[in-house]
Parts: structure tokens; C-alpha cells; sequence
């Protein structure tokens, strides 16, 4: 187990600055995400940390060894491909088996280095070891894969293939396991479980890991920190409760998921009020603004909402009408127009005969409280 | 950890397993494709023998060169090539038949290409398998069938004669009996290319014309030709090449008075020992041909061929039994040619005498027996010399296309796919130019010759390597470095078990081509070396037909059994 320093990457294709000047900090044991939109330079610094990138500048250090100009080959990371990278002409035993005999040809003397080379071509005359068959049979039972290891990649499902995927990385017993999307190849039903796998995989062996996605719901659930990344930059680093309720930018609140995010002039009021105008409306806002240009926040699950006629109370009220509804099963969700703007409205635990219909008239109500002012950058 | 182990592995500055092996093809190219070619430019320039390979060991060497070349530099040559009538007259005939064959490969493959791939066509893996069989027949025995049916005594000149009461109905010893070998042999080069087309092309837009109110035909031929048009641009410029390069039809069925490029550049190599007019006459066929693949190669590629092949979109077949029976019974008559070929030459080596009529007078071994007893030897010179160019393909083939893709030496891919513009007599009259002198004194031996297949045939071995590395994703080579193996153990563990079945179909491509090859064997092969192609192709000039026939198919056999392996596979891409 080791902490992962990386101080001012940058990685340049062409004149493509893919990674801008990342920095971060991983601690020993600590479930890191990096999180962003396709194209933000996320997947390229975790290439640059397991040295499939040569980095442009910058230096990255795991545990107290700097290991930028180590080969790929050469660092203690474990890695999780998003499209598994499974070996087709290996069986699942020979997949798992063969980080450990990399391992063995990298520091084994001439006859040592032959005997690997020879396993490639015949597991007769050159057969595992006891050893060797017991680490690989103990990283398949991690992941539950018991007796699947004489199959060959192709005949598993894509869950089973990516548990194989990590039962590979982790065999070795890298300092550092590095996932770059691993799930994204898998249905939300097997997401959400493998999801669960991975993290208690991960506590079990206490193993420093870094997680690449761009699903927001993933990072937040998985990870003990996260940093969002845009533009090959870090816009934001943080739990993910801080990032949540603390998006520093536009940018970050859209991507965490705000629904509701509307341009502003932000207007002091008060020692712990705001005044917010965001089109035709005036609503108000608990704390002070740093700036007067902002983006105002309200999430979906924080409006309530009411039939016209029903009563109402909240810090901030408006009449609207219903544009539009759908179904959702545990939710609800609408688009509600006020004035200028359209606001979405979650409602939790609908019941079926009481839902709205276009052209409803309604009205909503938040909390002072509940809406983020997030200044513009 | 193991991160200790790795800090002397750095990858800065080491002469590493791909950096050696760069250097190693590097110089391969340079010596036996860059060289040769210099060599017969300057020598067509010269007129005279020059050693470039002597002139690399030493300044005095080099001046002593560069001054023989500038006394003896001239374009009297080229300027004979325009106004000797012989060479003028080569060089148009050659064009021309090019041109005739490639328009009527296009019109005879057409309606077979539209029924394999649009049609519910009747037996189409048979039709499919028979369009293969062309290509696997060397011309020169194509030729000698040709006459076995169509000459003066053919056996189908007598049955239609007997028919018709005509005496002959045409000349096989004429320019249109060079035409129609080249046709009957040449077109699925045409064809392949076409089916391709066909196969990619989305039917939506036929069926728009349809729905639009067009007639089939009228859909045909205002959607559906338009369309196809790259895909038979294609196919009729190479099959351009493929008749400018062909050597066994014209000298075995070309008269005298049909000069082609071809021949006179060996005739002046062999018979007149006039080196700068070879040479002269072998850089015009290497230009015309590089040309040709070049606008070639532009038509494909405004197609975007690679990226089509992989996804068969589900269509509707044309199923109207008129259309399928009459485009299936078209087929039949066009392969029947090929076939019957090979039938002629089987029954011919079985035959005690063979005149007129379907079958022969009586049936024997003898011809086999005699093979067997005088020309073994051969059949084991093939096999030796095929089998070497075969090895050394395997390296080559190996490691170009990796270093290629997954290393981006593009440079490789260029020199590796040059060798299609070298027609075999211009690279034996190029390397016999090249190493004809110390330091590397090669002609006449038989590495050269092997040397020579090698080259002629990398860019087919290259094509079916390549195509299959590129279908290995680079994230299997990035998971064994992520798994910790070194480069060497990556190639060993994944990148080579993977590419394999691909190196051994481009080797065994080779090998099948270089044992039916006869153009640079002829000018290169040492007496001692000679193979089985030589020894039919002398026999045939000779006139002993019975036990030519014998050893061809011999020959046959052994390319049909290697062609079947190589389809078994990779499939039919690796065929041209």
C-alpha cells in the first residue's frame, strides 16, 4: 500500500494540452475518483500513473519512489481496463497467472526467464506451481470466481470477465490499483453490484485505489475523495459530501448533477440572507455571496410541490404550470414553468392516481436554505 | 514491491528488442529493394555495368563510381524506347492489352459479383469457391490448357469443328488468345474488389430508386453502378497491373509479332545481353506500375474501405428465380473456362495420346513415373526454396506490421508494400544488376532467387499479418506492461500467439506464390535450383506435354491444399 503524489502533469499531444498542470494527493488506503466529462484528461493522467503515458512534465511519486520515468512494466500498480483487456487465447487461470509470471521473468536469472517464456507454449511440459496456483486460485475466490479458471475469457458474461479483470490486477498485490471506467461496459442492474464489489474488495485489502469515471452517481457512491476534472484541469477536489454541497463552480454544480442552475445577480440582504434575481424572478437565499454574479442552485428533490388552490408555505413560493411529466417509479419528475424560467421538480413516492398533467396549474416552494449560490468563475 | 526491480529498466536511451529490430528491416529494405532498384536506374542511364553496393566501401570507391556514371550517363536508352519501333510497338501493345483485358474482366465479372452478393444465388459457396481457383493457377499453365482446347488439334476446337464444320475458330497463338487467358484468369482480381463494394453498399438506396418509381434495372444502373464505381475502378486497375506483369501467357502463347514489355525486357537481359535496355524497359514497367496502384490505391481509399469490413449489414437478397437461375448459369459458363483448364491438364498428364474428342486415347501412369524418376529433384527445389522465402517471410512479417501498428514506423508500411510495382522479370534484372559484384556477389545463387520471392511477395505475407495485428486492440499490449511483463514478454505472451494465424496464412501466401512463380525464377534460378515452376514452363517451351501436364499437377494440388489451409485461416482477405 502506498500514497500516489502527482505534482503539476502535464501531458501535451501536439499542441492538445490533454492533462494541465494536475496535482493530487492520494493517501495509503484511500478510494480516490477521478471524475469528469469525456475528453477532460481523467483517463489520460491514470495512463500516466501506471506508465502508458509518458508524461510531458511533471513527476509522480507512489509511496517515497519518484516512478515518472519508470516504464509501465516497472511500477507497482495493478490496472483495470474499461474494455477488461483480457487475454483471448489465455485461459481465465492463465490470466490471472500472468502478472505473476511477468513477475517471475522480470527478476528471475536466464533458466527462470526460459521456463516462463516456455509456459506461453506448452502448460504440459512446463506446468504451475503449487505456489503459483494457490495465489491465483485466492485472487479468483475474492472476486467469486471459483472454478471458473479453465474457461477461456470469451465464454464468460461481461460481469464475469471484469471480476477476472480484477482478480488480474490484484494478484500481484500492487501497491496501487488503478480503474480506468470498469464498469462502463455493464448493465445498471451488474453496475450497481459490482459497484459494491469493488469497494469492499478495495477496504478488505486496504489497497490505495484510483477510480476514473464519468458517472457522478459512481464517484460519489464509491469514492472516499474525488477530484472533478475539466479541461485537463482539477476544477475541484474534495469528499463527496463537500462537492455536493459545495460545487466551487458552475461547471462542477451542473456536472454533480444540479438540475436547477440559473444565471443570477446576487444581492446582500441581511447578515445571512441574500436576495437572488435570476430572470422575472426574486427569490431568497440563506448566506452571503462572494460575488454578484452567480449561479443559483436549487435541486430537483428540494422543490415541493402543490396543486394551485392546496396550501403552501416555504421561504420562497411562485405560481407555475406543469410543462411536462414523466414516471419515474420512486420519483416523479416535472418541468415546471415560472415566469421566465423552467424549474425540475422531483417528487418522491408518487402515487399513481395523484400525478399532474401538462397545463396543471401549480405552485412550487423552497427553502432559503436549500439554495447554492455558486459564484461565476 | 516490484517497483525496485524496474528502475533499471528505463526506457530512455536502450538499444532495445524493437529499436534492433527496426535497424534490422531498415537494412534489409536498403540492401535488396533500394539497391536493386538504383542499380537498374543507373544502369538504364549508363548503359553499363555499375557496383553501388563497391561504391558504399570507401571515398576512393565512391568517386571512382560517381565518375563512371558521369562519363557514361545518357538518355540514349530512353529516347530507343520511343523510336525503336520494337520497344514503341512493346509499349503500346502492352498498354492496350491491359486496358482490353482490364475492361473485360470488369464486364465479365459484373453480373457475378451483383449475383454473389445481392442474390439469393444458387450454390453461391461454389460459385464463391470457383471464382477462387483463377488465381491459383500459374499462366503458363493456364496458357499451355488453353491450347490444350483451343489449338489447332484442341479438343474442343475438334468437337466444335465437328460441329460447325469450321476449321478453326480462333487463333490461341495470337494477341486475342493472350487476352482471353489473361481474362479467364485474371478477372477475380476484378471481382473481389467488386463483391466488396457490393456487400458494403447500403440497399436503402436501391430501394429508394425502387420506391421512387425506378424499374430494377433502370435502379441498377443510375444507384447501384454509381456506387460501386471505386470498388470496380479498383479491381480493373489492378487487374491492369496483373497483365502488364504477367510473364507465362505471353511466352508461351504470344507470336512474334505481338511484342510486350514485358518479354523484350527479358529477351534483351537473355538474349541480347543488352543490360541498358533491360534496365531501361524494367524501370518503365516499374513506373507504369507504381503508377497505377497509386491511382489505385487513391480510388480505394476514397472509399474508406477498412473500416466497412467488419459489420455484414442484414439485407434483403434478391430472390426472383429468373434473375438468380440466369445470373447462376452465367456464372457456371465463365468458371467453366478455369475449370475445364484444370480438367485439360489433368486429363492430358494421364493420357497415353490425347487428339480430338473429351477423352483420350488411353490412360496412363507413365507420365507421372517419369516425373518422378527425372524431376524430383525439382519438386524438392520448390519446396527447399519456398520453404526458406517462407522463413524468412515468417520474421519479416512478423515483426514489420508490429512495428508498423504498434509502433508507427510508417516508413515500413511504404517499403513494404513497394515490391507490388516490381513485376518479377524487372526485380530479377534488378537484383542480377545489384549483386553482380563483390562485396555481396549473389547472382546465380540461389539465396538471391529466395531473397527475390521474399521481397516480390511481402506486401500479400504484410497484408494478412497486418490485418490481423490491427485487429488485437493496443489495450491487451498495455495490460501485460500494466501486469508487469517487459516488452520482450509481451510480444512473447500476447502480441505474437495472437497475430499468428495471420503470419502463417502471409507465409504460407507466400510460399504457394513463390513455388508457382516464374518470371524472376526463370533469370534467377541457378541450374542446380531449379523448381518444378521452371522445369514445367521449359518443358511446355519445349514441347513435351504429357509430362509437363504431369508435374503441374503436381504443382496444382500442392497450391490448392496450401490455398485451402490459408483460407481455413484467415478467410478470403488474404487472397490478393
Amino acid at each position: 500500500m502506498a500514497s500516489v503524489r502527482i505534482q503539476d502533469l502535464v501531458k501535451l499531444y501536439g499542441s492538445l494540452r490533454a492533462v494541465d498542470g494536475v496535482s493530487l494527493a492520494v493517501e495509503e488506503g484511500e478510494f480516490f475518483a477521478l471524475l469528469g466529462p469525456s475528453g477532460c484528461g481523467k483517463t489520460t493522467t491514470l495512463r500516466c500513473i501506471a506508465g502508458l503515458e509518458r508524461p510531458s512534465q511533471g513527476e509522480i511519486i507512489i509511496g517515497a519512489q519518484p516512478v515518472t520515468h519508470l516504464p509501465a512494466f516497472g511500477r507497482p500498480c495493478g490496472m483495470v481496463f474499461q474494455s477488461y483487456a483480457l487475454f483471448p487465447h489465455l485461459s481465465v487461470f492463465d490470466n490471472v497467472a500472468y502478472g505473476l509470471r511477468a513477475r517471475r521473468y522480470r527478476q528471475g536469472g536466464p533458466v527462470r526467464k526460459a521456463a516462463v517464456l516456455g509456459s506461453f507454449l506448452s502448460q504440459r511440459a512446463f506446468p504451475p506451481d503449487a505456489a503459483l496456483r494457490e495465489r491465483v486460485r485466492e485472487a479468483l475466490h475474492l472476486v467469486g470466481l471459483d472454478e471458473q479458471e479453465a474457461k477461456a475469457p470469451g465464454q464468460l458474461s461481461g460481469g464475469m470477465q471484469q471480476r477476472v479483470a480484477l482478480a488480474r490486477a490484484l494478484v500481484t498485490e500492487p501497491a496501487v490499483l488503478l480503474l480506468d471506467e470498469p464498469l462502463s461496459n455493464l448493465d445498471r442492474k451488474l453496475r450497481i453490484s459490482m459497484r459494491g464489489t469493488i469497494r469492499k474488495i478495495q477496504q478488505a485489502l486496504r489497497i490505495t485505489a484510483i477510480y476514473v469515471t464519468h458517472d457522478q452517481e459512481e464517484a460519489l457512491s464509491l469514492a472516499d475523495r474525488l477530484a472533478i476534472m475539466d479541461r485537463g484541469r482539477v476544477v475541484q477536489r474534495g469528499t463527496p459530501a463537500e462537492i455536493y454541497d459545495r460545487p466551487a463552480t458552475p461547471f462542477v454544480a451542473d456536472f454533480i448533477g444540479a438540475e436547477n442552475l440559473f444565471p443570477a445577480r446576487a444581492i446582500p440582504s441581511g447578515p445571512d440572507l441574500t436576495l437572488v434575481e435570476a430572470g422575472d424572478l426574486t427569490f431568497r437565499a440563506a448566506g452571503r455571496a462572494k460575488a454578484e454574479r452567480v449561479r443559483a442552485v436549487v435541486r430537483p428533490q428540494a422543490i415541493r410541490l402543490a396543486r394551485a388552490e392546496e396550501p403552501l408555505a416555504a421561504d420562497n413560493l411562485f405560481q407555475g404550470e406543469v410543462r411536462f411529466g414523466s414516471y419515474l417509479g420512486a420519483t416523479a419528475r416535472y418541468e415546471v414553468a415560472v415566469k421566465d424560467l423552467v424549474f425540475i421538480v422531483d417528487v418522491p413516492d408518487p402515487r399513481p392516481g395523484a400525478l399532474y398533467a401538462p397545463g396543471d396549474q401549480v405552485q412550487i416552494g423552497f427553502a432559503a436554505e436549500s439554495v447554492l449560490l455558486v459564484e461565476e468563475a | 514491491m516490484t517497483a525496485g526491480s524496474g528502475g533499471r529498466e528505463g526506457w530512455r536511451g536502450r538499444l532495445d528488442f524493437d529499436r534492433l529490430a527496426y535497424i534490422a528491416v531498415l537494412a534489409f529494405f536498403f540492401l535488396f529493394l533500394l539497391v536493386p532498384f538504383l542499380s537498374i536506374l543507373v544502369v538504364s542511364v549508363t548503359g553499363r555495368e555499375v557496383n553501388l553496393l563497391g561504391g558504399l566501401l570507401g571515398l576512393s570507391r565512391m568517386e571512382e563510381l560517381a565518375r563512371r556514371i558521369a562519363e557514361a550517363a545518357s538518355a540514349k536508352y530512353y529516347v530507343q524506347l520511343l523510336t525503336f519501333p520494337r520497344y514503341f510497338r512493346a509499349l503500346v501493345n502492352s498498354v492496350t492489352l491491359g486496358l482490353g483485358v482490364a475492361a473485360a474482366c470488369i464486364l465479365l465479372s459484373l453480373p457475378i459479383a451483383f449475383g454473389l452478393a445481392r442474390t439469393r444465388l444458387p450454390a453461391a459457396r461454389l460459385v464463391g469457391a470457383l471464382c477462387l481457383v483463377p488465381l491459383m493457377i500459374p499462366t503458363f499453365i493456364s496458357s499451355f490448357a488453353f491450347l490444350l482446347m483451343f489449338g489447332k488439334t484442341g479438343w474442343i476446337t475438334q468437337i466444335i469443328s465437328s460441329v460447325l464444320g469450321v476449321q478453326e475458330f480462333f487463333d490461341v497463338h495470337s494477341p486475342f488468345g493472350v487476352g482471353m487467358v489473361q481474362v479467364f484468369f485474371f478477372f477475380p482480381y476484378a471481382l473481389l474488389p467488386m463483391l466488396a463494394v457490393f456487400k458494403v453498399m447500403d440497399p436503402t438506396l436501391e430501394e429508394a430508386a425502387h420506391l421512387l418509381g425506378a424499374r430494377r434495372f433502370f435502379a441498377f444502373l443510375t444507384t447501384t453502378l454509381p456506387l460501386a464505381a471505386p470498388g470496380i475502378g479498383a479491381g480493373a486497375l489492378l487487374v491492369f497491373v496483373v497483365s502488364l506483369e504477367d510473364f507465362g501467357t505471353p511466352m508461351i502463347l504470344s507470336p512474334r509479332r505481338f511484342p510486350l514489355l514485358i518479354v523484350e525486357a527479358y529477351r534483351e537481359m537473355v538474349g541480347y545481353f543488352n543490360w541498358g535496355g533491360a534496365a531501361t524497359i524494367a524501370v518503365l514497367l516499374v513506373l507504369l506500375s507504381a503508377l497505377v496502384l497509386l491511382v489505385q490505391r487513391r480510388v480505394l481509399g476514397s472509399t474508406e474501405f477498412g473500416t466497412i469490413t467488419g459489420k455484414p449489414a442484414s439485407r434483403e437478397l434478391i430472390e426472383d428465380p429468373r434473375i438468380c437461375t440466369g445470373l447462376f448459369l452465367y456464372s457456371l459458363i465463365a468458371l467453366a473456362i478455369p475449370v475445364m483448364a484444370i480438367y485439360s491438364t489433368a486429363v492430358q498428364s494421364f493420357a497415353t495420346t490425347w487428339g480430338a474428342g473429351l477423352l483420350p486415347d488411353g490412360f496412363t501412369l507413365a507420365n507421372y513415373a517419369y516425373v518422378i524418376e527425372r524431376s524430383a529433384g525439382a519438386v524438392l527445389n520448390s519446396f527447399l526454396l519456398g520453404g526458406a522465402a517462407l522463413t524468412i517471410s515468417l520474421a519479416l512479417s512478423a515483426v514489420i506490421p508490429y512495428l508498423v501498428v504498434r509502433r508507427r514506423k510508417v516508413v515500413l508500411d511504404y517499403l513494404g508494400f513497394l515490391p507490388l510495382a516490381l513485376p518479377g522479370v524487372p526485380l530479377a534484372i534488378a537484383m542480377i544488376l545489384a549483386f553482380n559484384n563483390p562485396p555481396l556477389k549473389l547472382t546465380g545463387t540461389a539465396l538471391l532467387l529466395i531473397i527475390a520471392y521474399v521481397i516480390r511477395r511481402m506486401p500479400y505475407a504484410l497484408r494478412s499479418t497486418t490485418a490481423s495485428i490491427r485487429a488485437i486492440g493496443p489495450d491487451l499490449e498495455e495490460a501485460s506492461f500494466a501486469l508487469g511483463a517487459p516488452k520482450f514478454l509481451s510480444l512473447w505472451g500476447v502480441t505474437l500467439p495472437l497475430m499468428l494465424p495471420g503470419i502463417f496464412a502471409g507465409a504460407i501466401m507466400v510460399f504457394l506464390t513463390s513455388i508457382r512463380e516464374v518470371s524472376a525464377t526463370i533469370l534467377l534460378a541457378p541450374q542446380e535450383w531449379k523448381p518444378m515452376s521452371l522445369v514445367i514452363f521449359e518443358g511446355l517451351l519445349r514441347g513435351e506435354f504429357y509430362t509437363s501436364s504431369a508435374i503441374s499437377m503436381i504443382l496444382i494440388a500442392v497450391v490448392m491444399t496450401l490455398q485451402y489451409a490459408v483460407l481455413r485461416l484467415v478467410g478470403e482477405k488474404a487472397l490478393f
